[in-house]
């Protein structure tokens, strides 16, 4: 793998137009954990009196919000560029049909232009148009929702069901918090399983990114892709073992966190006040704050307002 | 009129294809005068999305008012109709040449938008082998990926 990234890529992966830490919750694995982490990370800072941001950017399966408890409210269209056609002005130059990477326009006869295919609002049939015959129509991709209960505020992007375009709703929910970021102490992003576009896309701005793992194998596989992505963009990162007290397989975590120079935090154990926190929808934070996972979350995120909020 | 056949290769003599927007060549052929006008390689094989509607593009581009192949998926259907092109489906397996002798026999019925059972071309009776039997997908599809 070729692990060298130019470094205004790098550099436009941190930009942000505030001050504001943003830390990812990530892992590369599915089911090992990341919305548990965030939504009780979550909760733990807001327990600490700092006012929260948690965004679900996992929009093809958005599920924070089934966890705290909280409806979706406050929607937000997501919209995509979509081509209007004006036959009056076309020159006949065809250019827009080979500029179409998804092949969806097709010109039946002279000077009509017709879309029918999938679109995805790359824009590049306006770029080539020489007589302005394109104008901008537009076509619903998903919804942002927003929702506010005590310091925490949820950002939740969903995409709408059936469709491709993940990648605007994740950017769509991101700006939209980034935008408001101003009035957060902290903004928590729980991202998609693995180590795509949209991973990266919801990881963009992070301070800190927290590698969500378990001592399994698979966890053990997949947490070196995520730490192999995060060494290319040169993220600060830690990582946080769910399960930690699985039989086996901890020194297989450990040799992949050695490779990537990475510290691992405190682990949390399997913990029935867990399971029947998650089995009522209410974070354990707030559900059983005497519990042992409640502890290690409160440490967690103390941990976190130490080394990053002022 | 011009008609267009899908194919494996570019003469009259190469087998016919089943694909339409995937097929590796569109053959162009004389229905009165039994000769190739033009073979065009497909580029739109490795296409990743809308070969279908590249494929009705280039053939509705070279004049052709007919379209005889296995099997039209929706998008390419709609532009094809959008450009006046008639479909007819269910080719079977066998040499252009033999299906152009079906076609002007009247073998082939003009699709009309609904799946319809047809007995195709082919050695044999060729008698009920079901609408896209041989059909579907030659599996050339989508960039890999990454």
């Amino acid at each position: 793998m070729n692990s060298e990234l130019r470094p205004e890529i790098i550099q436009a992966f941190f930009k942000t137009g505030f001050s504001t830490p943003v830390i990812g919750v990530t892992g590369g694995k599915g089911g090992v954990g990341k919305t548990t982490v965030a939504v009780n990370l979550a909760a733990a800072v807001a327990a600490r009196g700092r006012k929260v941001a948690l965004v679900d950017a996992d929009v093809d399966a958005p599920n924070a919000a089934i966890l705290l408890g909280l409806s979706l409210d406050n929607p937000v269209d997501v919209p995509v560029t979509q081509p209007v056609f004006d036959h009056q002005k076309c020159s006949d130059c065809k250019l827009c049909i080979s500029a179409c990477r998804l092949n969806s326009l097709f010109r039946p006869k002279e000077k009509t232009i017709l879309l029918m295919g999938e679109c995805n609002g790359c824009e590049a049939c306006f770029l080539v148009c020489p007589s302005d015959a394109i104008s901008r129509g537009r076509r619903s991709v998903g919804t942002t929702y927003k929702n506010t209960s005590g310091k925490l505020t949820l950002y939740t992007g969903e995409l709408h069901p059936g469709l491709e375009e993940s990648a605007l709703v994740v950017t769509a929910v991101k700006k939209r918090v980034f935008a408001e970021a101003d009035q957060f102490d902290c903004i928590l992003i729980d991202t998609s399983p693995g180590t795509h576009c949209n991973v990266i896309d919801a990881l963009k701005g992070a301070t800190h990114v927290l590698a969500v793992t378990e001592p399994t194998p698979l966890g053990a596989h997949d947490l070196d892709l995520m730490l192999s992505l995060l060494d290319m963009f040169k993220v600060s990162r830690s990582i946080f073992i769910n399960r930690a007290d699985l039989p086996g397989r901890m020194n297989e975590i450990q040799d992949v966190a050695a490779t990537h120079e990475t510290q691992i935090e405190t682990g949390l154990k399997l913990d029935e006040d867990l399971l029947a926190s998650y089995v009522n929808g209410v974070p354990v934070v707030d559900a059983y704050p005497d519990s042992l996972a409640a502890k290690t979350f409160m440490a967690l995120a103390d941990n976190l307002i130490m080394e990053y909020l002022p | 009129m011009k008609l267009c056949i899908t194919a494996d290769g570019n003469s009259i003599e190469s087998l016919t294809d089943s694909s339409f927007g995937r097929a590796p060549w569109l053959i162009i052929v004389d229905t009165e005068q039994y000769t190739v006008v033009e073979a065009i390689e497909n580029s739109g094989v490795n296409a990743s999305q809308g070969a279908g509607i590249a494929a009705a593009q280039t053939i509705a581009d070279k004049g052709a008012l007919g379209l005889l192949t296995g099997r039209v998926g929706p998008k390419a259907q709609a532009a094809l109709q959008a450009a006046g092109v008639k479909i007819y489906e269910n080719i079977g397996r066998c040499s252009v040449r033999e299906a152009l002798e079906q076609f002007n026999a009247g073998k082939y019925q003009e699709s009309t938008g609904t799946a319809e059972y047809g007995s195709g071309c082919g050695s044999g009776k060729g008698g009920g082998r079901g609408s896209g039997g041989r059909g579907m997908g030659r599996g050339q599809g989508r960039r890999g990926g990454m």
